[in-house]
């Protein structure tokens, strides 16, 4: 329906007697965004989790890695808010620092998912084509693999531990990744101001680099999201089966698996970790959406 | 056709209309007060720059603008009936039964994954309430009558397989199969090529000699206007500035506005000389200037005058009505008047055009 | 002096569709062996209905579009076939405004960039401040302003942002402006002002535009010469006022007819009405295009394409009407009506 245009207008060209904002295209978003309650509030919660896991060495009271079996799998107590594991280690502590391996590990699974998707994707939804349909065939491929068997078949080739569990899922990410641009990068190519960019000569490089990754940022930034939430499960799972961090450090994950070992003994130590990992990953998503909601096309008009 | 009788009552009679937008930077009024009426058998054009306020105006008639952003005040009669505030089952009876509308894309008014048959005949199954058979005749029937091409062979066909003349015509049809009473038209043919446009509304107008239905016709394009309104209703930042019949509003206009739109169509041969144009552009409505809203852009402000009160919409009989506090001193040209003869082009803009230079010399 | 823009024999043709095996499934032409020259510090009109290739022709004259034959000469030097690279210092010289305000302009870039962007390939040295000053020229030139340097598109009305768009157009003082329905997209008195802008810009700089539009009254008004388009051809040429008040092709005819008039009396007036849309470029009619439309089609049109025939008072037409001794004076009347 054609409701848009008369609509938008008392919003839009409000420009020609205000003082010059450079910023209005970031105020706007940031409007918008902070409509969003529910992901203004997965933001903050992200935000506290991320400083106090990252600070944990400095707040939290226990030694990670130390701990008397004679206090092992107790319960909740004042000493221990969330009992103890069965080697007798505070459970919140390890929690806060498995909260800071499985982000930090997070954070390099979809750097490497973006190192890889990005530039291909770029290069197959701008150059189109034969270039392009080598490319989403690879990628085709690549995604046909059910993801945790990829993951653990090239853990399996690279050894266990935690990089190489990252690795493996940036690398099973990186088809999303080049999909999510590519598909961008092919609506950005149809714009104007691609081909008005053609006409004055610029080179594809430049073009690639100036008109489309800037306006690709949007869908990116909502796939990070998202992606973040995806890496800590498949952290979890890859740790879960011990096919991850290696003890003594744990992971999210792996404390999960731990806590399962113990499930008729200390039903309680899985509760943390898991309801962690929940968090977590449900925040993701709900800020995804939200940058979504409020970064989306429409949104810009 | 021909000018239309005042009836009995006016078909649609919007009384007042005002409508506020909660947008980025607060509430504006995009509609101020705005009172016309469509009689019966009558055309009426709404003309308007965009963001005069002529498309929310005719979407609030259907109540199609969103609630949750919108507040509507003032009346909108249909045959006398209340339609403001009607809950949304009811209006949907109205909405197709009594009043359709087209609008000016018709592949986004379309559903793809349908075909046209089967989006008629569902228009015409949800208010007639008939068999299936009958409302695929019927679809026939509508698309012969807007003049597309073998209809039957077309019923099967969807809408991407269609042009976009052709498309308006379905539209067209849809909007026709159920015999309104009124049809609202959203700038139905600003999207297609003059010789479409030129068959879209030959078709409209045959249409409407036809069935005898009234027609509130949205549009920028004063020649569309003068093609096919009895009527005119200028609006301007949400006022309306001008009504009368089309004839003698373009003939002799009584608003400067009215007479810049004339003005701003090239007409005849026009080589060498410069374009009449507006300078500035139209205001916001949360920057409405004090007093007449066009007397920033009009040749004719007078400070002191024009910049003090909002003038009002005052009737000049015959049917007619102007905002304009000077009407009466000025003496505005229309249609075949001298081109430079009333001095316009000599008086400069109070407080000048919003944009340096370029404009006028 | 020699044209600015010869475009000589020149065909576009695209793939439609394509097999499991990448090979198209069709070829489309868009522009059909067309020959047109744009002289210096003049206007060119381009016409014609939706599909009739008009953009496709404004395209390849830029080298946007890739010719299958013909040739496209710029200042006398062929660039039918020149690479990206041998194109870069022609680029400058060539510009083009798009209908689209909104489109043509990358919403993440502020006004400086945009404008400055020809810039970029025209003066790799230039420093950073003879960017600006260049850029708050054109600005200035188009009736805005430094002020308006740091903002972004988005903030600017649609007249503002084709301001801003012949700016970008203006800052490399080029020679060929293609305007592709550069004032389709605005309002009424909007349009006037941009028409206006761009007929100074022209008297100020010696700008030579090709002005591609639907609106045939608008392109009379800016024109010097119009070609009128059908189809991927140009059936009719000639001097802007002598097209508009003389057409000597049964389209431009009917186009003319079906332009509204602002005169309410008018409105009874007898129309050439066209029957029928724009036939499937894929499959356009033998002999002459625009036969399956026009009202004076007879058996020769269908059989042989038409010739091009001088037209009295300046440019040809191809129409089988006005071929033979005076046959097009006595069936078509000056009144644009069909008899």
């Amino acid at each position: 329906m054609s409701v848009e245009p008369d609509i938008t207008v008392p919003a839009a060209p409000a420009a020609a007697g205000s003082p010059p904002t450079g910023t209005a295209v970031r105020v706007g978003f940031l409007r918008r965004f902070r409509r969003q309650r529910a992901a203004v509030a997965a933001l903050a919660i992200l935000v506290l989790i991320t400083l106090a896991a990252v600070l944990a060495p400095w707040w939290t009271l226990y030694d990670p890695a130390g701990g008397s079996l004679s206090d092992a799998l107790s319960g909740p107590s004042g000493g221990h808010w969330l009992g103890t594991d069965d080697l007798g280690r505070d459970v919140f502590t390890r929690m806060m620092y498995g909260a800071r391996l499985s982000l930090g590990a997070a954070v390099i699974a979809v750097g490497v998912a973006m190192a890889i998707g990005l530039p291909l994707g770029l290069i197959a939804g701008y150059a189109g084509g034969l270039v392009d349909s080598a490319i989403m065939r690879v990628n085709d491929a690549l995604m046909s693999f059910p993801p945790l068997i990829l993951a653990i078949s090239i853990v399996g080739f690279l050894g266990a531990g935690l990089t190489n569990a990252m690795i493996a899922i940036g690398v099973i990410y990186a088809p999303r990744f080049m999909r999510v641009v590519r598909g961008a990068a092919m609506a950005v190519r149809e714009e104007t101001y691609v081909e008005a960019a053609r006409m004055m000569g610029a080179p594809a490089h430049r073009i690639v680099r100036r008109h489309v990754l800037p306006n690709i940022l949007s869908p990116l930034l909502v796939e990070i999201s998202l992606s973040l939430g995806f890496a800590i499960i498949a952290e979890a799972s890859l740790s879960f089966i011990g096919l991850g961090v290696q003890p003594p450090s744990a992971s999210l994950g792996s404390m999960l698996g731990e806590a399962f070992r113990h499930l008729r003994d200390a039903p309680v130590y899985a509760i943390g970790p898991g309801v962690a990992i929940m968090i977590i990953v449900l925040s993701l998503n709900v800020l995804g959406d939200g940058l979504r909601d409020s970064l989306g096309r429409r949104a810009m008009r | 056709m021909g000018l239309s009788k005042p009836a009995a009552g006016p078909l649609l009679e919007i009384d007042r209309l005002s409508v506020d937008i909660r947008g980025e930077h607060g509430v504006a009024r995009v509609v101020d007060e705005v009172s016309f009426a469509v009689g019966p058998r009558e055309t009426v054009a709404l003309v308007g720059e965009s963001g005069s306020g002529k498309s929310v105006t005719s979407m609030s008639v259907l109540g199609l603008l969103p609630p949750r952003i919108t507040r509507t005040r003032g009346s909108v009669r249909f045959e006398g009936r209340e339609l403001l505030g009607l809950r949304s089952g009811e209006l949907d009876r109205v909405r197709g039964d009594d009043i359709a509308m087209i609008f000016q894309e018709p592949m986004t008014s379309l559903n793809p994954a349908f075909t046209i048959g089967e989006q008629i005949a569902e228009q015409v199954r949800c208010h007639r309430g008939v068999s299936r058979k009958a409302a695929r005749d019927r679809a026939v029937e509508v698309l012969d009558l807007v003049g597309v091409p073998s209809a039957a062979e077309r019923l099967k066909a969807y809408p991407h397989e269609f042009s976009g003349g052709m498309r308006q015509r379905v539209m067209m049809a849809m909007a026709l199969s159920c015999e309104p009473k009124l049809l609202i038209a959203d700038e139905p043919t600003t999207a297609l090529d003059v010789t479409i446009q030129a068959l879209v509304l030959s078709e409209l107008r045959a249409l409407q000699e036809r069935f005898g239905m009234s027609v509130l016709f949205i549009t920028h394009d004063l020649g569309v206007v003068a093609e096919i309104a009895d009527r005119v209703v200028v609006m301007y930042g949400g006022h309306l500035v001008e009504t009368g019949r089309t004839a003698e509003v373009f003939a002799a206009p009584q608003h400067p506005y009215t007479e810049a739109l004339l003005r701003s169509v090239p007409q005849g041969d026009t080589t060498g000389s410069r374009l009449w144009s507006i300078p500035g552009a139209i205001p916001t409505p949360e920057a409405m200037p004090d007093g007449c809203r066009f007397h920033p852009r009009c040749p004719h402000a007078k400070p002191g005058v024009c910049d003090a009160d909002e003038p009002p919409l005052e009737p000049i009989g015959d049917g007619r009505s102007s905002r304009c506090v000077r009407r009466e001193e000025l003496r505005l040209s229309g249609i075949g008047g001298d081109a430079g003869g009333t001095g316009a082009l000599a008086a400069e803009p109070l407080g000048g055009s919003v944009l340096p230079g370029g404009d006028r010399k | 002096m020699k044209p600015i823009l010869e475009v000589e024999d020149l065909t576009v043709r695209f793939p439609v569709g394509r097999n499991v095996f990448g090979r198209p499934r069709a070829m489309l032409t868009a522009v059909d062996h067309v020959s047109i020259a744009v002289p210096r510090h003049r206007t060119v009109g381009l016409v014609g209905e939706s599909g009739s290739g008009k953009s496709t022709l404004g395209r390849a004259v830029l080298r946007l579009t890739a010719a299958e034959s013909g040739r496209v000469a710029f200042d006398g030097v062929d660039i039918t076939r020149l690479g990206g690279r041998g194109l870069r210092p022609l680029r400058p010289r060539m510009h083009m405004i798009f209908q689209d305000p909104y489109s043509s302009l990358d919403p993440s870039w502020t006004v400086e960039d945009l404008v400055a962007e020809p810039l970029g390939a025209a003066r790799k040295g230039a420093s950073r401040a003879e960017r600006r000053a260049a850029v708050v020229e054109a600005l200035e030139h188009v009736g805005l302003s430094a002020a308006h340097l740091n903002r972004y598109a988005q903030q600017f009305s649609g007249g503002q942002r084709q301001r801003i768009a012949i700016a970008r157009a203006l800052v490399t003082r080029p020679d060929l402006v293609v305007c592709d329905e550069a004032v389709s997209a605005l309002d009424v008195s909007t349009r006037s002002q941009i028409i206006n802008l761009l007929e100074d810009l022209q008297r100020d700089f010696g700008l030579t535009y090709l002005f591609i539009a639907h609106d045939l009254a608008l392109v009379r008004h800016v024109s010097d010469w119009i070609a009128v388009m059908y189809l991927g051809s140009i059936v009719e040429e000639g001097p802007a006022q002598r097209v508009y008040e003389e057409p000597a092709h049964p389209y431009t005819r009917s186009l003319l007819s079906a332009i509204p008039r602002l005169d309410p009396a008018e409105r009874s007036r007898e129309r050439i009405v066209l029957s029928g849309e724009l036939p499937s470029p894929l499959a356009p009619p033998s002999g002459c295009r625009f036969r399956t439309r026009c009202p004076h089609a007879m058996e020769v049109c269908a059989a042989e394409v038409p010739p091009v025939v001088p037209a009295a008072g300046g440019g040809w037409s191809a129409c089988h009407l006005n071929t033979g001794d005076g046959g097009a004076a006595a069936a078509l009347d000056k009144s644009g009506a069909v008899p």
